[in-house]
């Protein structure tokens, strides 16, 4: 039970790290794709606003 | 400091750094001046700050925290009105006038547009919803619930966009409690929820809606329609999930247990597990405010047999999720349709009982009838998201 925690914590913990990087510290979307600007969390915002 | 006025939880890392204060200040004061100033009055302190400084509209969202207190005061403790609906209604009144002025054209400038300038109010919903809850199950009593335990309830930061929905009396017994429930096991575990919600909002979500989500070209295929369909599925679960996991995350680190709202929603096997498990609290709210007076009103009318009554409930029900949603099309048929899955299952239940026999499966194992419910649930589900998400509101147009 407590090993399966500290796999799954040590699991988020990198998952979270490695989107970072991907996603906010080096933008993969600028490499990938040919976008000026992305819906992101502009759209989430939105949509929450709505409620 | 005008531009600070447009952070909504969770949405900007000032946000983050905001809560982060307010919980360092919560545990300041319970190190060093816990006899002198309550937990309530800090408590209080964070929301208004925020509200003030960084909500949208601050004065709105005041005004009708204060309107729906008076609400509360004048009608259950000084006329001690018995009935319900009348102030239910007059508690509703802002958030249908906002969604009224949504499918108005508002764009142009003039009158609307001034009024929806004014009312468009972030988390008007899912605040219409906490008050009604405290007013139904707080006005009988002999207590009067004061303006500050009022306010702390309504104006709770973490939950103060979209939940997860409380409940007035649960929530209560923790602000009650004060310091002595900001325990260092709390602080970590909500920690945890922390990193789980942001990995889940911030990184999944994110991730599904920029590789996937915004990759698609619209052909007009099927195919395209059946990417868009599970994509934004998963896109909106990761995100509403992770969001819920933040507040309740955070209301942990500030001694609010504040409810779990999705438990594995893609493993339910009909309806109404599917509604223990996404979006928990707005299904238990439906439930003991809405499905039960209804259906305890049809049954007293005795004008339905017992089954008709129940898939009447629930139909009505759904359909008022979708209303609450929004006045939208995409929003009301997609409550429809919830509510017609709802009344199908509960039909198939009844022929079930009736028969003695499963009348669908047959005699197949239970383990495949459990696979193949989950399938069905999973693909029934993300077709009413789909339509929920107004991304096919152009067929719409067209059939119309």
């Amino acid at each position: 039970m407590f090993r399966n925690k500290i796999v799954t914590n040590f699991l988020v913990y990198l998952l979270l790290i490695a989107g970072y990087l991907l996603f906010y510290a080096f933008p993969v979307d600028k490499f990938l794709f040919e976008k000026e600007e992305t819906e992101s969390s502009s759209k989430v915002n939105f949509i929450y606003q709505q409620f | 400091m005008k531009e600070l006025h447009s952070i909504l939880p969770f949405t900007e890392p000032l946000f983050f750094w905001f809560l982060f204060a307010g919980v360092l200040l919560l545990f300041g004061f319970r190190a060093l001046f816990r006899k002198k100033v309550a937990y309530r009055y800090v408590l209080a302190f964070i929301s208004l700050v925020y509200i003030a400084l960084m909500f949208t509209k601050p004065v709105q969202i005041l005004g009708l925290i204060a309107y729906t207190y008076l609400v509360y005061y004048v009608f259950a403790r000084k006329l001690n009105y018995p009935k319900l609906l009348l102030p239910v209604i007059l508690l509703s009144v802002p958030m249908l006038f906002m969604k009224t002025l949504n499918i108005l054209p508002t764009e142009e400038p003039g009158a609307l547009h001034n009024l929806s300038i004014v009312f468009q109010i972030a988390g008007i919903s899912f605040m219409t919803f906490k008050v009604i809850q405290l007013y139904i199950d707080e006005s009988g009593k002999d207590k009067t619930v004061s303006f500050l335990d009022f306010f702390n309830f309504t104006a709770f930061v973490p939950t103060l966009l979209i939940g997860p929905i409380d409940r007035f009396q649960r929530f209560n017994e923790n602000v009650k409690a004060g310091y002595d429930s900001m325990q260092p096991e709390l602080f970590l575990d909500g920690l945890n929820d922390l990193i789980r919600g942001l990995l889940y909002k911030f990184v999944i979500a994110y991730g599904i809606s920029m590789l996937f989500l915004e990759q698609l070209v619209n052909d007009g295929t099927v195919v395209y329609h059946a990417k868009q369909m599970y994509g934004y599925l998963f896109y909106l679960f990761f995100d509403f999930a992770g969001y819920s996991l933040l507040a309740i995350g955070f209301g942990k680190m500030m001694g609010i247990h504040v409810p779990v709202n999705f438990n594995k929603p893609f493993l339910a096997v009909n309806p109404k597990d599917f509604w223990k498990r996404w979006h928990i609290t707005l299904g238990d709210w439906l439930n003991d405010y809405f499905f039960k007076p209804i259906f305890k009103e049809l049954t007293s009318k005795k004008k339905f047999k017992p089954i008709q009554r129940q898939n009447l409930a629930l139909f009505l029900t759904f359909s008022l999720m979708g209303f609450w949603n929004g006045f939208e099309l995409h929003f009301i048929l997609s409550g429809m349709l919830f509510g017609l899955y709802s009344v199908i299952h509960n039909y198939y239940t009844y022929l079930c009982k009736k028969n003695g026999k499963d009348v669908f499966f047959g005699n197949l194992p239970p383990a495949a009838v459990r696979i193949l419910s989950i399938v069905i649930m999973f693909n029934a589900v993300a077709v009413a998201i789909y339509i929920f998400s107004g991304k096919i509101s152009y067929l719409f147009d067209k059939i119309l």
